[in-house]
C-alpha cells in the first residue's frame, strides 16, 4: 500500500475525475448490455456485471447491483493472461470464457474481455459477465443439484478469441449455437455483451487519449489504493475480535446429510481473516462453490458487515485474507460440479454474517432467508411452439436489526434479481401464476421482526421438464434470530399433481403435466430483540395487515 | 392571442404575459408558496394584468407548470386509498420487483407500500394470458370489499387485475360496482391508466394515481375557481410529464400521475423551442438549481421520451414521459473527503438553509457555489442583481479547510470541487445518452437554471460537444417552454402478433380508432383543426425480448418497410440488430398534438456598447492560474460582437463562465451561442 499519490503524475482531483469517468463507463456499458439483451435473466433479473481492469488485471471499476459477481471477473484475469501471452493479444480482439476451474463462477456466467491498446501497448481491459439462461449440459438451464461433475454442466470455454482484430470468429458462434437449448437467446445476449464491451473500449480509448497513458495508469492505481485505505479505515474503527460460526446446507443435492460450512473470522487492526478450515469436503452433487464464487461471498459479507458503501475495486479485497481449504465444498478440486454454487454461496455469506453478529450484534442484522427457491423449466413457447427455457427464483425475508424490521419479500445477500412478472411468464411460457402473496407468520418475531416470505403457485398448462430446488427447508437451519429474536420460518415446496397426489420437493427434476401445480413458500427473516419489547402499535399493525396471526400476536408478542 | 405562462419553482413562481405577436407584455417573479401554490399564482397573474393594464377577459389562455405532484411524490403525501385486485395478486404492489435498492446494506429501511395491506382486498376473477376470462368477477365479493374499504376510511380505490391490458372488462366492471356502492369515492382501474404488459408497474401506476388525484384535483379546481371568480373565460392548460399541455379538466382523475414531471418539463420544452430559433436540432438541456440538476434530451428537434419512470422511493410509474435524469449536483452540493481520501461532491446539499458558506447564513461546509466564488467565476461581492451579499472570506475558509485535508491550496481545492462536480454531471449525461445510443458530439448543451451557465462550457468540452447555448432569459426559460408547448395526448392499444404475419386490417383499424379518439379530444380541447397533427407508431421487438422499440409509421405502410426501420433503430439504439430473427408487434400507438399558438420570441432590439463593465481575477485550469478576465453585463452586449474566452458574462439571474478557447456571440433572439475550439 502506497501512502501518497505519485506526485509527478496525478493529483487527487485528477484521480477523482478519472474515477468518476470510469464509474460512468461501467454504468454506460451496463445500460447498453441490459437494454439490448434477449433473455429475461439479464433484462429482468439484472444478472450481469460490467468492469474496467488495469493492464495487469486488477479491477478499477465495477458496477455493483449483483453482489454475487463482486470481484468475480478478477479471478479469471490471471488465467486469461497466462493462457494468452500478451504478445498474442491484438487490438480488436475479444475473449470469451466461462470455466469455473479457470477463475469463472459457474458455466452459465459467460465472461467477455476486450483489451484496450494505446500505440500498440495493452493499457487496460473492458469486461463484462452475463448469466446465460442455458449453456447446455444435462439439465435445462444448465444448473443441477444432482450433477456429478463439471462435464454435466454444458460447454466450457478456455479463454478463446470470439473476435480477432475486430472480426467475429464465426466458428465460436456456430459452436455455441450447436450446443445449447435456446441458441437464439444465447447469441442475442452474447451480441449485447460484445456491444457493451466495445463501448467500454471506445470510452477507455477516449480517456487514454485525453489524459495520456502514464496519468491514466497512475490514477487507476491510486483509485484502487484509495478503496483499500477506505476499507482499512472502516475495519480499524471496530474493536478487534475473533468469532466462529457454523452454517449448514440441508443436504448435498443428492439427498445426503446436512453439510457444514465452518468459518472463523479474525479482526485485527485493519485486517480481516476469514478461515474456512473445518468446512465439509467437496460434495458429490452440483452445489459446490468454485473458489471465485466463495471469494465473492466473502467480499460481500465483509463489505456489508463493515458498512462499506459503494465502490468495488481490487483495493477492497486487499485487507481480506481468505483461507479456502482445497478439496472443500468452498474450493473443490476439478472436476467437481459447481453449477448450483449459489445455494452454498448464500449459506456461506449467512455463516459469515452470523460470525460477525457475535462480534458486532448492533451493527449487523439477524439471519436472512438463503433458500433461493427456484425452478428452471424446459418447455414450448405457447404461440411459436419453439423450445424455450423459463427460470424464476423467489426472495424471502431479511433479518431484523437493532434499528428496524428486515425487508419483506426481497432477493437476499449475494443475489439481487427480480421476480419474473406473471404477465411475462404466462405470455412466454405455458405456465400460469395462480398467486403471489405474502405469507403470515413467516417472519421471525422480535422487537424488530424479520421480513416476510412469500408463496407463489406455478400452474403448468403443458408438459414441462422442470428442475426445482430450494435450500433451507430444514427448520434447524431456518433464518436465525439475534439478541433474543426468534428464527424465521424455513422454505416449503410441494408439487400438487392434477390427480390429487402431493409430493414434497427439496431438489428434484421431473416431467410435469397439464394441471400440475408447484407451490413454493419462501422463508422469513430472523427477528432482532425480544418480541415482547416490540412497539405495541407495530404489533397491532402487523395483526391488522395479516402479517402475523392473532395467536402469534397474543402468544409470541404478548399483545393483550 | 394574449397568453399567460406560469412556472412554479422551489423559490420563485415565474409568470409571463405574451401577446402572441413577438411581444412580451409583462413579466413577474413572485415568491412561491409551497403550502398553497395557487396563491402565488393568483398574485403573479394579478401582477401581470396590472403591469400590462389588461382585464381578465383580454386573456386567451393560461398555461401552468406545477411541482405539486412532484413534491407529493418526493414527500410521500398520498391520499388514503384502497385496492381491489383479482385473484392471486393482492400483494403484487408490496412484493414489487423483489430487488433491493441497497444491496450492501444489511440494515436497509423497509419502505411502506403505497397502499397498506389491510386496504388491499382480493376478489375472485381471473383472465388468461391473451385476456380470455377463466373466472368471472364475484360481484358480491366486490360490493363487500368496497364497504370494507369505506369503513376503513379509504377515500379512493384502485382496481387491478392480471392481463387487464389485454381485456379491461373485468376491471371496468369492478370500477362500475365501486361507483355504484360508493359514488363519493374516487376510483381508477389499472388498464385505464396504463394498458400495458407487466403487472407490477401497472399496479404501481394506478396506486400512484389514486394516491395523487384526490389531492391534485382540488388544487386544479381551486385554480380554475380563482380564474372564474376573477372573470377569466379562457382555458387553463397544465404541463404534463410528456412535455405537452392538457386542459385542467383532462389533467384531473386518470391523468393525475401525468403531472409528476410537470415542473421540470418546462425546461426541456424551452429547449425544444430553441431548436426553432437557435438552429440546433440536438440538445442536452441542463437545469442546475440549488440541490440538483435536471438533464433532458432533444433529438432531431423532438424531446426524448420513454415509458418507465422510477420514483424516488423506487416505485415504477408507467407512462410516456420526457426522459429527465435528476442528479444530486447543484450549487449547494457539499464537497467532502471520504475514508479513503477521495474527494466527493454531493449528494448532500446545503440547500437554501444553512446554504453555501459564502452566503454568510449558518452554512460552513464547502459547496460548489463556494468553489465558484473562490475561483472568481461567481461575483465575489454580490449576486442576484445585488440582492445577495457574497462573503469571499467565508468561502475561502470553507474550501481551504477541505484543501488542507487533501494537501491542496484553496484554489486547487476549489478547482477540484468544480471538476469533480462536472465529472459527475458528465457521467450522468453519458449514461442518459448510452441508454439511447446517442452520439453527444452531435449535440449542443443548453445551460438553464441559475447555475447552469457556470460550468456549461467545461461540461460540453468534457463530453465532446461543440456548442453551448445560454438562452435569452435563463430565469424564464421554463415558463417559455410551458408557453410554447403543444397540447399532447398519448394513446395506446396493446396487440400481440408476429411481424412476418401481421394482421394489417387490425393494425389499420387500431390506427384509425386511436387517431379519431385523439382528434375528438383535441377538438373538445378547442385546438383548431389546422394545427392538429397525429403521429402513428408501432412498438416492435425481437421475439423473446421484453423491451420494445417504438417506430414511427404511416398507416397502411408495408410491414417490410417498418421492419427495416425497426432493425436500423434497434442497431442505432442498442449497437446490434438481427434482421433474420422473428419479430413481434406489441402495441399500436398514436400521439395527437394540437397547436394553441406557438411562441415567436421577439428579436432583441435594445443593445449596449458591448464593452466590459469591469475585470476580475478568475482562475482557469487551462491557464494554470488567475487570469484578468473582462466582466460583461449581458444587457450591454452589442449585436455584432464576439467575445473570446476567458471572460465572464453577468446578468440578474445567471453568470456565464467562458474559459479560454471558446467564442460567444448573440443571435437575433438574444441567445448567447458559445462555440468551443480545440485546445492548443
Amino acid at each position: 500500500m502506497k501512502d501518497a499519490v505519485n506526485p509527478g503524475l496525478t493529483d487527487p482531483i485528477t484521480v477523482a475525475v478519472i474515477g468518476s469517468a470510469l464509474r460512468a463507463t461501467v454504468n454506460e456499458m451496463g445500460e447498453a448490455l441490459r437494454r439490448s439483451s434477449h433473455s429475461p435473466i439479464i433484462r429482468e433479473m439484472l444478472d450481469y456485471s460490467c468492469a474496467v481492469f488495469t493492464a495487469k488485471g486488477d479491477i478499477v471499476s465495477q458496477d455493483e447491483f449483483l453482489p454475487a459477481l463482486l470481484g468475480a471477473m478478477a479471478f479469471a484475469m490471471p488465467v486469461l493472461l497466462k493462457e494468452n501471452p500478451v504478445e498474442t493479444i491484438r487490438p480488436g480482439d475479444m475473449f470469451i470464457g466461462n470455466d469455473p476451474y479457470r477463475g469463472g463462477t459457474h458455466t452459465p456466467d459467460i465472461h467477455i474481455f476486450a483489451p484496450v491498446f494505446v500505440g500498440g501497448k495493452l493499457v487496460a481491459w473492458s469486461a463484462n459477465l452475463a448469466h446465460h439462461a442455458d449453456v447446455g449440459g444435462t439439465n435445462p438451464g444448465t444448473e443441477g443439484f444432482a450433477n456429478r461433475s463439471i462435464f454435466e454442466e454444458g460447454i466450457r470455454f478456455p479463454y478463446v478469441k470470439v473476435f480477432e482484430e475486430g472480426r467475429a470468429v464465426d466458428q465460436v458462434f456456430r459452436y455455441i449455437e450447436n450446443n445449447v437449448r435456446d441458441p437464439q437467446s444465447n447469441l442475442g445476449d452474447l451480441r449485447a455483451q460484445i456491444a457493451a464491451a466495445k463501448l467500454g473500449v471506445q470510452r477507455l480509448d477516449g480517456l487514454f487519449a485525453k489524459y495520456g497513458v502514464a496519468t491514466m495508469q497512475a490514477a487507476m492505481e491510486e483509485r484502487i489504493d484509495q478503496d483499500e485505505r477506505k476499507m482499512r479505515a472502516l475495519i480499524a474503527q471496530r474493536p478487534d475480535g475473533e468469532a466462529t460460526a457454523s452454517g449448514f446446507l440441508d443436504n448435498d443435492g443428492l439427498g445426503g446429510d446436512p453439510v457444514e460450512i465452518r468459518v472463523k473470522v479474525t479482526v485485527r487492526g485493519d485486517n480481516v481473516t476469514v478461515d474456512f478450515t473445518g468446512t465439509a469436503p467437496q460434495m458429490a452433487g452440483g452445489m459446490n462453490c468454485s473458489r471465485t464464487a466463495a471469494s465473492s461471498a466473502v467480499i460481500f459479507a465483509v463489505k456489508a458487515a463493515f458498512g462499506v458503501g459503494t465502490g468495488q475495486t481490487a483495493g477492497c479485497v486487499r485487507p481480506i485474507t481468505i483461507i479456502l481449504p482445497e478439496g472443500s465444498m468452498v474450493n473443490p478440486r476439478f472436476p467437481a460440479a459447481v453449477s448450483l454454487r449459489h445455494l452454498a454461496a448464500q449459506r456461506t455469506a449467512d455463516t459469515l454474517i452470523l460470525a460477525f453478529s457475535k462480534l458486532y450484534p448492533d451493527a449487523i442484522s439477524a439471519g436472512t432467508f438463503v433458500g433461493f427457491s427456484s425452478l428452471a423449466v424446459e418447455c414450448r413457447h405457447p404461440r411459436t411452439r419453439q423450445v424455450v427455457i423459463m427460470s424464476d427464483d423467489l426472495g424471502g425475508g431479511f433479518g431484523g436489526n437493532s434499528d428496524g424490521d428486515g425487508l419483506t419479500a426481497v432477493d437476499t445477500y449475494l443475489s439481487n434479481v427480480g421476480i419474473l412478472p406473471a404477465e411475462i411468464c404466462e405470455r412466454q411460457y405455458p405456465i400460469r401464476i395462480d398467486e403471489t402473496v405474502l405469507l403470515e407468520d413467516t417472519a421471525g418475531a422480535g422487537a424488530q421482526r424479520g421480513g416476510l416470505g412469500i408463496r407463489r403457485i406455478y400452474h403448468f398448462l403443458d408438459t414441462c421438464d422442470v428442475v426445482f430446488y430450494t435450500e433451507q427447508t430444514d427448520a434447524r437451519f431456518a433464518p436465525w434470530g439475534l439478541a433474543g429474536g426468534k428464527s424465521g420460518k424455513p422454505a416449503l415446496l410441494r408439487l400438487e399433481r392434477a390427480d390429487g397426489t402431493v409430493m414434497p420437493i427439496t431438489k428434484n427434476r421431473m416431467l410435469v403435466g397439464k394441471g400440475d401445480r408447484l407451490v413454493t413458500c419462501t422463508g422469513g427473516g430472523g427477528g432482532y430483540g425480544d418480541p415482547k419489547q416490540r412497539d405495541r402499535e407495530a404489533v397491532r399493525e402487523d395483526l391488522r395487515e395479516g402479517k402475523i396471526s392473532a395467536a402469534a400476536a397474543r402468544d409470541v408478542y404478548g399483545l393483550v | 392571442m394574449r397568453r399567460i405562462a406560469i412556472d412554479t419553482g422551489g423559490t420563485f413562481t415565474d409568470c409571463v404575459l405574451y401577446d402572441g405577436h413577438e411581444k412580451v407584455l409583462a413579466v413577474a417573479k413572485v415568491p412561491s408558496q409551497p403550502k398553497s401554490p395557487d396563491r402565488a399564482i393568483a398574485n403573479g397573474i394579478n401582477r401581470l394584468l396590472e403591469i400590462a393594464k389588461l382585464k381578465p377577459t383580454d386573456i386567451d389562455q393560461v398555461a401552468h407548470g406545477t411541482t405539486i405532484a412532484t413534491n407529493a411524490v418526493i414527500q410521500g403525501r398520498y391520499a388514503r386509498a384502497g385496492m381491489i385486485t383479482t385473484q392471486g395478486c393482492r400483494d403484487t404492489l408490496e412484493i414489487g420487483s423483489q430487488i433491493r435498492t441497497q444491496p450492501y446494506n444489511l440494515r436497509a429501511e423497509q419502505k411502506k407500500p403505497l397502499i397498506p395491506r389491510d386496504l388491499r382486498i382480493e376478489v375472485p376473477g381471473r383472465l388468461a394470458a391473451m385476456g380470455e376470462e377463466i373466472e368471472a368477477i364475484d360481484e358480491a365479493a366486490v360490493r363487500q370489499a368496497v364497504k370494507a374499504l369505506k369503513d376503513k376510511g379509504a377515500e379512493a380505490v384502485a382496481v387491478a387485475g392480471l392481463f387487464s391490458f389485454a381485456n379491461p372488462a373485468q376491471e371496468e366492471r369492478v370500477a362500475e360496482i365501486v361507483r355504484e356502492v360508493a359514488p363519493e369515492m374516487y376510483v381508477m382501474s389499472s388498464a385505464a391508466v396504463s394498458p400495458e404488459v407487466r403487472e407490477y408497474p401497472r399496479f404501481a401506476t394506478v396506486a400512484v394515481n389514486v394516491g395523487l388525484a384526490p389531492h391534485l384535483d382540488p388544487y386544479l379546481s381551486r385554480l380554475r375557481g380563482f380564474l372564474d371568480a376573477e372573470g377569466f373565460t379562457c382555458p387553463l392548460l397544465i404541463m404534463q410529464s410528456n412535455g405537452g399541455v392538457a386542459t385542467d379538466s383532462r389533467c384531473k382523475g386518470d391523468r393525475a400521475h401525468h403531472l409528476v414531471l410537470s415542473g421540470p418539463a418546462g425546461c426541456v420544452m424551452g429547449g425544444l423551442h430553441l431548436t426553432k430559433v437557435a438552429g440546433f436540432d440536438n440538445l442536452v438541456t441542463v437545469d442546475v438549481g440549488g440541490t440538483s440538476a435536471d438533464i433532458g434530451m432533444i433529438v432531431g428537434a423532438e424531446a426524448r421520451t420513454r415509458m418507465e419512470m422510477l420514483l424516488s422511493n423506487g416505485v415504477p410509474l408507467h407512462l410516456r414521459h420526457l426522459e429527465i435524469e435528476t442528479i444530486g449536483a447543484g450549487g449547494g452540493s457539499i464537497a467532502w473527503v471520504d475514508e479513503g481520501g477521495a474527494l466527493q461532491v454531493g449528494p448532500q446539499s446545503a440547500g437554501a438553509d444553512p446554504g453555501p458558506a459564502c452566503f454568510g447564513l449558518t452554512g460552513t461546509e464547502p459547496t460548489l457555489t463556494d468553489a465558484h466564488v473562490v475561483l472568481g467565476r461567481l461575483n465575489q461581492d454580490r449576486i442576484l442583481g445585488g440582492e445577495l451579499k457574497v462573503h469571499l472570506d467565508l468561502a475561502r475558509k470553507a474550501v481551504g479547510a477541505l484543501g488542507e485535508k487533501l494537501g491542496l491550496s484553496v484554489e486547487e481545492a476549489a478547482l477540484g470541487i468544480v471538476r469533480v462536480a462536472d465529472a459527475n454531471m458528465a457521467g450522468a449525461i453519458r449514461s442518459v445518452a448510452a441508454r439511447n445510443g446517442d452520439d453527444l458530439r452531435e449535440f449542443a448543451l443548453v445551460a438553464a437554471g441559475g447555475a447552469g451557465a457556470l460550468n456549461a462550457v467545461d461540461l460540453a468540452r468534457d463530453l465532446g460537444m461543440k456548442a453551448v447555448v445560454v438562452p435569452m432569459r435563463p430565469g424564464l426559460f421554463s415558463a417559455i417552454g410551458v408557453l410554447d408547448a403543444r397540447i399532447r395526448h398519448d394513446l395506446v392499444q396493446s396487440v400481440l402478433m408476429f411481424a412476418d404475419k401481421p394482421d394489417m386490417a387490425l393494425i389499420g383499424r387500431a390506427h384509425e380508432t386511436l387517431a379519431e379518439k385523439a382528434r375528438a379530444m383535441l377538438a373538445a380541447d378547442g385546438a383548431p383543426a389546422k394545427g392538429v397533427e397525429i403521429s402513428h407508431q408501432l412498438d416492435l421487438r425481437y421475439l423473446g425480448q421484453e423491451y420494445a422499440v417504438t417506430v414511427t409509421v404511416t398507416p397502411g405502410e408495408a410491414m417490410a418497410e417498418v421492419l427495416k426501420r425497426f432493425h436500423e433503430l434497434h442497431d442505432r439504439t442498442y449497437g446490434h440488430s438481427a434482421p433474420g430473427e422473428a419479430t413481434e408487434i406489441v402495441a399500436v400507438r398514436a400521439v395527437g398534438y394540437g397547436q394553441l399558438g406557438a411562441v415567436h420570441w421577439p428579436d432583441r432590439t435594445v443593445f449596449g456598447d458591448g464593452r466590459p463593465q469591469t475585470t476580475r481575477q478568475v482562475w482557469f485550469a487551462e491557464a494554470g492560474g488567475y487570469v484578468t478576465a473582462p466582466v460583461y453585463q449581458r444587457a450591454a452586449l452589442s449585436p455584432s460582437q464576439t467575445i473570446r474566452g476567458p471572460a465572464i458574462i453577468e446578468q440578474l439571474d445567471t453568470t456565464t463562465v467562458m474559459p479560454p478557447a471558446c467564442t460567444a456571440r448573440l443571435d437575433s433572439k438574444d441567445n448567447i451561442i458559445i462555440t468551443l475550439e480545440a485546445l492548443a
